[in-house]
């Protein structure tokens, strides 16, 4: 099965405000939409032979000429469409899918992985990422459609009307052999977006994409009665089940980092981080190139070299450490912290390791598990004495405790440091 | 003390949801002349949104003024 992926230069490169938007690809800096396409074109690679670009001259002249990112096949089809708006950014991915003639998954270049994706899935008729049902970005936007458009794709209708609800797919991973969806996926997008191109400046047009690509798709394979195989089975609208740098790899596996999360200075250190940990000699290269292609750009790390030499032993005890093993480790608070009573309250107040800014926050909810970790604990010992309580349990699968506590107390090490852990 | 910690936290386990530092998704990105973006994470501790006549929450979320300044994203 081969990989695609697909990079329409102009969203990127058009100047925006809009956070939905594309410009710099999304990220808070451009240096890591391309550390992002990167990643993702290697970790891809470890898996599958062939890992293809779609893209348009622009593109290629970035990605493979300049920054030399190892895609095995360059495409270039998406100067196609130039005319469309640069706020239009699924609309490369539309025109990606309907140009493939093999089944295929396509990977959006913020999506990573650290093992070869399930073959009951991609070899399926249709799969994708999740299902989304009544996520809160698509109401307002498609209230604005339904009022101002002058046509709505009727597939989009009947699925309102039967389903009751909205349903759409997320398409961080897409794909399958039914090569015919695609193509009327694309046939119909252009439509709605042909006929009423003279009314985009009324809507969100950045929300419109993800109606376009993963609400019509869902809808129009509905009408088809094409089955939807998902890769995972229930994400919430926050995707905090998919940016799970902090449980790499022992628990997971699939790395997409969605939406704002791109705006998240936790989320771009992890990227840097691990592809400079998984691929060394290709981060300092990749530099070299972007300093020589963009000369008066910084390209200097925004984080320390001693915050990635600890995260980087943190990846080493990951990378020999079972689940189990994490479950019977000592974890403390970090000695530069500090938990501060304020009259009926706790808190706690550190610095963020990645930029220094003082940090207070109300020990509460979830927080509170913080304080048991003030004296050296393993999570077994806080699991087992949560689970002594049998009413606790009633409520609470054994399993999925034991999960969150170890996903919360590394994230509390891996991205906070406001746990620490003697290796 | 451990027993009281362990005590107050049962409850809250139960019912909140694990606070996780990275979230994403999308959730709109303008309304009306606002610009803005959601920080889902409760660690994030942005100024609340102050733009005059803005919306601050949307779906029990906090609702941040947006602005394409790179230091300014989810805190300042």
């Amino acid at each position: 099965m081969k990989i695609i992926q697909s990079y329409w230069s102009k969203p990127s490169l058009q100047q925006s405000e809009d956070p939905n938007s594309r410009f710099k690809g999304g990220w808070l800096h451009q240096k890591y939409s391309f550390y992002s396409q990167a990643l993702s074109c290697l970790s891809f690679k470890e898996f599958y032979a062939d890992v293809e670009l779609y893209t348009d001259q622009k593109g290629k002249e970035l990605f493979i000429d300049a920054l030399h990112i190892p895609y095995t096949k360059t495409h270039i089809t998406l100067d196609a469409i130039d005319s469309y708006d640069s706020k239009l950014w699924a609309l490369g991915k539309i025109m990606t899918y309907a140009a493939q003639n093999t089944p295929f998954i396509h990977a959006d270049s913020d999506v990573y992985i650290w093992e070869k994706l399930p073959e009951g899935l991609t070899s399926s008729r249709l799969f994708s990422q999740n299902l989304e049902i009544n996520f809160p970005a698509y109401q307002s936007a498609l209230d604005d459609i339904l009022k101002h458009f002058d046509w709505v794709p009727t597939e989009i209708i009947n699925a309102l009307y039967i389903n009751k609800e909205i349903h759409a797919f997320n398409a961080g991973i897409i794909g399958g052999h039914d090569l015919d969806f695609f193509q009327l996926l694309k046939e119909r997008v252009f439509k709605f977006i042909d006929v009423n191109s003279h009314l985009l400046h009324q809507i969100d047009v950045g929300i419109f994409n993800t109606i376009f690509e993963q609400q019509l798709g869902y809808a129009i394979a509905q009408k088809k009665q094409i089955p939807v195989q998902y890769y995972l089975d229930h994400v919430d609208s926050d995707f905090s089940q998919v940016i799970n740098f902090h449980t790499v790899p022992f628990k997971s596996k699939y790395v997409h980092c969605i939406g704002y999360a791109k705006k998240s200075i936790f989320a771009c250190e992890q990227l840097e981080a691990r592809f400079k940990y998984h691929y060394p000699d290709f981060y300092l290269q990749l530099n070299q190139n972007l300093k020589t292609h963009f000369p008066n750009d910084n390209f200097e790390s925004d984080f320390s070299n001693q915050r990635f030499e600890y995260l980087f032993t943190i990846y080493d005890w990951l990378n020999q450490t079972s689940l189990d093993g994490i479950f019977n480790t000592q974890f403390q608070l970090n000695s530069s912290v500090e938990v501060l009573q304020e009259n009926d309250s706790y808190y706690l107040q550190y610095s963020l390791p990645q930029n220094g800014v003082l940090q207070k926050e109300e020990l509460k909810d979830w927080l509170a598990i913080l304080l048991y970790f003030e004296e050296p604990t393993t999570i077994k010992e806080l699991y087992d004495e949560l689970c002594e309580d049998e009413d606790f349990l009633k409520e609470m699968n054994k399993n999925e405790l034991k999960n969150k506590l170890i996903s919360f107390v590394m994230d509390k090490l891996l991205l906070l440091e406001i746990l620490t852990v003697h290796l | 003390m451990k027993k009281e910690i362990l005590k107050q936290i049962k409850a809250t386990v139960l019912s909140k949801k694990e606070t996780q530092t990275i979230v994403g998704g999308y959730n709109g990105s303008f309304t009306g002349n606002c610009s803005f973006i959601i920080c889902g994470g409760q660690q994030n501790t942005a100024g609340w949104a102050s733009k005059p006549g803005c919306p601050t929450t949307s779906s029990g979320r906090r609702l941040y003024v947006y602005r394409p300044n790179p230091s300014l994203f989810c805190w300042q």
